[in-house]
């Protein structure tokens, strides 16, 4: 049930995350204007993923609904259910929507735009969605630490303060683009490589189990 | 098998610096319903946040059905079998009525749904209706039946009649009284209103600034406590010296009017011995009780 009501929770923002970036890919790839917008397309794609990624769209690790720090907080943890598992389902249905929205917006640029799918194959689709969702756990993990201690108006800001200044250090480490957790939609993009960026899905899955206990450790020990 | 379901001892809780309980000690005896008081800040629901593992003390010890509410693992087994209702009485405002019975019903095994169909139909709770849509009285209401419904074998209940119009209060209280009973379910209610806990409770623990300040089974404090009206013939040169148990006093002129908690015939007795001196005998309710302590803690 625990999951049920994750799902209640993250629905609309869910459907609003998904549907306004999926609308405007639509719009943009009927004929007379596709060639135009293949860059921009690129653009949005990149941030609907990364925003999906981050958490925005599902605020999964929210434990703290409702008002303030009580809402229905005291009721939830009146349940017999340790917070680890309270955290994991939230965790797991957050990632589980920020999968498909991950896979429905990539799959989309790429059947509409030639351009965008270049020469690559269906096989190479495939491992883009899987390296972007790998690669996106970790700026979902982080989202989930923020929601952890933060409010929700407060979490955006947190994710944006951890996420660019990461992605500006990391850009500047002149590293290969298959260890770049960045690059899995440009130079290390199996569209273009043709292979995963399995460096870069190693270090974003270290990175969200590191990420993943420290949000269990703040929420063991948050008193409500 | 204990006959404690609920004990704290010395259980001790800070905010910033400020003390929120102060060394409590409670014992809550199985199928006693069981009148928590206290005013606003004096530390009761610190004591059922610590209780139910939402909050952790500073010292001292909490147990539920002898388990440490400490460990988290024996905080879940001992969550199974308690029934809650929050200060707050908040629920999820996307579920509706039918929904938050829905998804709690799985969490416990001894779910009871002839309590369930019950207390829908008692407190005409609409099962389509959304949270956000209900009054706060209905949402104490649906809290309760939440609650109840657990087929827990404690109820901790954090002022649990608020919110309510005095019928559907009396309404609760009864139910309460009645579950109790045929249940042999204890119940742990905090609350403000005096009137409430002296209607149903079998034992009472008031709590000031953290720290339980009179503790017994009701009848046995009604038993004990006593009210004096002392008139002496003149007022009383030099302060007087009192034997043990006097709780409270307050002089006006010639009349002294006490309160106290045993020795009482002695007190008589002492009084009766100054010349001219007349003295009355009351018994005490449980808001004399309350309030003569709450005011001289």
């Amino acid at each position: 049930m625990l999951w049920t009501k994750a799902w209640l929770e993250m629905r609309w923002r869910l459907l609003f995350g998904l549907g306004l970036p999926l609308a405007l890919v639509l719009l943009m790839s009927a004929p007379r204007n596709r060639p135009a917008m293949a860059g921009i397309v690129f653009l949005l794609m990149f941030d609907a993923v990364h925003l999906a990624g981050s958490g925005i769209t599902t605020q999964s690790g929210n434990l703290r609904r409702g008002r303030g720090l009580h809402g229905s907080t005291l009721f939830t943890l009146s349940l017999p259910v340790s917070r680890l598992r309270l955290l994991a389902v939230r965790i797991g249905v957050g990632m589980a929507a920020t999968a498909a929205v991950i896979a429905i917006i990539i799959c989309t640029v790429w059947l509409k735009f030639p351009t965008v799918r270049g020469d690559s194959t269906a096989a190479d689709l495939f491992k883009l969605v899987v390296a972007a969702i790998v690669c996106n756990a970790c700026f979902h993990l982080v989202s989930v630490l923020f929601a952890t201690f933060l409010d929700e108006t407060w979490q955006l800001f947190g994710c944006a303060l951890a996420i660019f200044p990461a992605w500006w250090i990391v850009g500047r480490l002149s590293l290969p683009p298959s260890e770049n957790i960045f690059a899995f939609l440009g130079k290390a993009s199996p569209l273009v490589t043709h292979a995963f960026p399995w460096p870069a899905m190693a270090i974003s899955v270290a990175a969200s189990a590191i990420l993943f206990f420290a949000a269990l450790k703040v929420v063991q020990n948050r008193e409500y | 098998m204990s006959d404690l379901v609920m004990e704290t001892a010395e259980l001790r809780k800070s905010f910033k610096g400020h003390p929120a309980l102060n060394g409590l000690d409670l014992k809550v005896p199985r199928g006693s319903i069981f009148g928590f008081l206290g005013r606003n800040g004096a530390g009761k629901t610190t004591t059922i946040k610590i209780l139910m593992g939402m909050s952790k003390a500073d010292g001292g010890s909490a147990r539920l059905f002898g388990m440490p509410v400490s460990d988290p693992g024996t905080g879940i087994k001992a969550r199974r079998r308690i029934g809650f209702v929050s200060e707050d009485k908040e629920l999820y405002p996307y579920m509706s009525v039918e929904q938050v019975i829905r998804f709690t019903r799985p969490f416990f095994p001894k779910w009871r749904s002839d309590l369930e169909q019950r207390y829908l139909k008692m407190f005409d709770l609409p099962p389509k209706k959304k949270i956000p849509a209900l009054s706060k009285g209905m949402r104490s209401k649906l809290m309760l039946l939440l609650a109840i419904s657990r087929g827990a074998e404690l109820l901790i209940l954090d002022e649990p009649t608020d919110g309510l119009d005095p019928a559907a209060v009396e309404d609760v209280l009864r139910e309460l009284v009645a579950i109790a009973g045929s249940e042999g379910i204890t119940i742990f209610f905090s609350s403000h209103q005096l009137a409430e806990v002296e209607q149903i409770a079998d034992y009472v623990t008031i709590v000031d600034h953290g720290k339980a300040i009179v503790g017994d089974s009701l009848d046995d404090l009604k038993a004990r406590y006593r009210r004096l009206h002392i008139v002496f013939e003149s007022e009383p040169g030099t302060p007087f010296r009192w034997a043990e148990g006097v709780e409270c006093l307050h002089q006006e002129g010639r009349s002294i009017s006490i309160l106290a908690s045993r020795n009482v015939e002695e007190l008589i007795e002492q009084a009766r011995s100054v010349p001219g001196a007349s003295v009355e005998e009351f018994p005490v309710s449980l808001k004399e009780i309350f309030l003569e302590h709450v005011r001289s803690n």
